[in-house]
């Protein structure tokens, strides 16, 4: 234990021993540096042992005066005093003493746990610091893909136009040349022009049965009457065959009028159903390809966002574990006050003193079997 | 509709229709050539059957003593003058069925060959409509 400048112990307030037990070292330096501290009153911190030891220490101070003995044994009960609290000192620096070190094994038992920890966070840290560079780098790869699309765009419509031109002017082709065709193939139809019809009106044979009728006497009247009926009749029947034919004749010539006029229709109609095809699907390629280029716009900017979502979302990861410590985080621990190093000088004046304090000790002791 | 209804049979169903046209124009013509002999054979029955039928009937005149050299009754003039009206009217019955028969088949002919024109006009027509109809439709377009 220290001295000051007077030569005097000094000790430290407020240790780990809790308040009362440093006043209560702090008393015992006092008896020690002040001899009749026994003669002093009590004070109400004083634990009920140790007041029990001052009362003995005061009996023993009043015996020894009463027998003449006096100052010697006073100054053997101080001594003894003197060594308890030393005693109690030395046993709260020991007690403080192995708590560090509980303290100590705690800390290096949860050093490995601290090292995985670690191992693991720095292992998470590069995974998802890797991944979020993945879908960095996805970023290029989408403009690359779909700029060459967008680019490829405008040719590819302007191709669909040139081959739609292209095909409209084969269809106006295809149309003159089948119009031509098929005009040149009606002829004009002569089936019911030319009906190699017969009038037997006009050729009465000459019956020699008959002159030998008139010459008996028969009457020419009612044979002439029945061969110009005949005549008349047969006349009639030709003519309505040609007059037939001929209504025919006409109705084939309308005919064929008919189908002339339905060709040139059918032309007119495939011309113009190729130029209104070639307007509607023009439009329909020019808003072919916008759709495309707004689609694949949109597309490349959601996969953009995506990539920079996925990204972000993985650095996010990354620095939830950050970069691992250089070094496990040391928990500050309140170690116990170092004693102070030891003199040989006081080495050998503690060991005369721990000399004195066992004697003192075996003395008290049996005074104390002598007195109970 | 397919396109073989019409003319995708590549000219098939006009050399058909060809042929039957020829077929047909060989039958009119046999027809009206059979028609020319019954006909011409029924006027020389009509004109055998009445020269046959005439002496029994003038016989019947004589040997009722309605005719003779000298005789010239009314009865026998009569009945002579209606056997010759419808010798007459026999002769120009079958006349008009010849000539109702070769007109007949001359008009079958008329009709088939105009059948035969329209049918092919028809074919070709249909042929022009549908090259128009391929040509305008832009086919390769339509998945626009």
């Amino acid at each position: 234990m220290a001295k000051d400048k007077d030569g005097k112990y000094k000790g430290t307030r407020g240790g780990r021993t809790g308040g009362a037990d440093a006043l209560q070292a702090q008393l015992d330096l006092l008896a020690i540096n002040e001899p009749d501290l026994a003669d002093r009153q009590e004070g109400p911190y004083i634990s009920e042992q140790m007041k029990l030891y001052n009362a003995w220490l005061k009996k023993q101070k009043d015996k020894a005066l009463g027998s003449g003995g006096g100052s010697k044994a006073l100054t053997e009960a101080q001594k003894l005093a003197n060594e308890l609290a030393r005693a109690k000192l030395q046993a709260e620096y020991d007690k403080a003493d192995r708590e560090a070190q509980q303290v100590l094994d705690d800390r290096e038992a949860s050093a490995q746990e601290k090292a995985d920890a670690v191992a693991e966070r720095q292992r998470k840290f590069a995974a998802y610091s890797k991944v979020a560079d993945i879908y960095a780098g996805q970023g290029a790869q989408t403009d690359a893909l779909y700029g060459g699309q967008l680019e490829d765009l405008p040719s590819r419509r302007q191709a669909d136009l040139d081959a739609l031109l292209q095909a409209v002017s084969a269809g106006q082709g295809q149309i003159s040349g089948a119009e031509n065709q098929f005009l040149s193939s009606l002829v004009t139809p002569t089936a019911y022009s030319d009906v190699p019809l017969v009038d037997l009106s006009t050729t009465q044979p000459v019956n020699p049965l008959m002159g030998a009728l008139g010459a008996e006497g028969a009457s020419t009247a009612g044979v002439t009457g029945q061969s110009a009926m005949d005549a008349a009749l047969a006349a009639q029947y030709a003519q309505l065959a040609r007059q037939s034919a001929g209504q025919l004749n006409v109705g084939a010539q309308n005919y064929m009028n008919a189908l002339r006029n339905a060709g040139v229709g059918a032309a007119a109609a495939g011309r113009q159903q190729l130029a209104t095809g070639q307007t509607a699907y023009q439009n329909q390629i020019n808003a072919k390809y916008s759709d495309l280029a707004n689609q694949l716009a949109m597309q490349r900017l959601q996969a953009q966002q995506d990539a920079e979502a996925r990204a972000a979302q993985a650095r996010a990861e990354a620095a939830a574990y950050g970069e691992a410590p250089a070094a496990p985080v040391d928990v500050p621990v309140q170690m116990p006050v170092t004693p102070p190093p030891v003199d040989p000088n006081v080495a050998a004046e503690e060991e005369r003193k721990k000399r004195e304090r066992e004697a003192a000790i075996a003395a008290i002791r049996a005074a104390r079997r002598s007195e109970f | 509709m397919s396109m073989t209804d019409y003319y995708g049979d590549y000219g098939v169903a006009e050399a058909g229709a060809l042929r039957r046209r020829q077929r047909a124009s060989l039958a009119n013509q046999a027809a009206a050539f059979q028609g020319q002999k019954r006909g011409k054979r029924r006027l020389e029955d009509v004109s055998r059957v009445y020269s046959e039928g005439y002496q029994p009937l003038a016989s019947s005149f004589g040997q009722r003593g309605l005719g003779g050299p000298s005789v010239k009754s009314g009865i026998r003039r009569s009945g002579l003058s209606r056997y010759a009206e419808k010798f007459q009217r026999d002769l120009g019955t079958e006349t008009q069925a010849i000539q109702d028969d070769l007109n007949n088949i001359a008009m079958q002919e008329a009709d088939s060959q105009a059948e035969l024109e329209d049918y092919i006009a028809q074919l070709r027509l249909q042929k022009a409509q549908q090259i128009m109809a391929t040509a305008a439709s832009l086919q390769q377009y339509a998945s626009y």
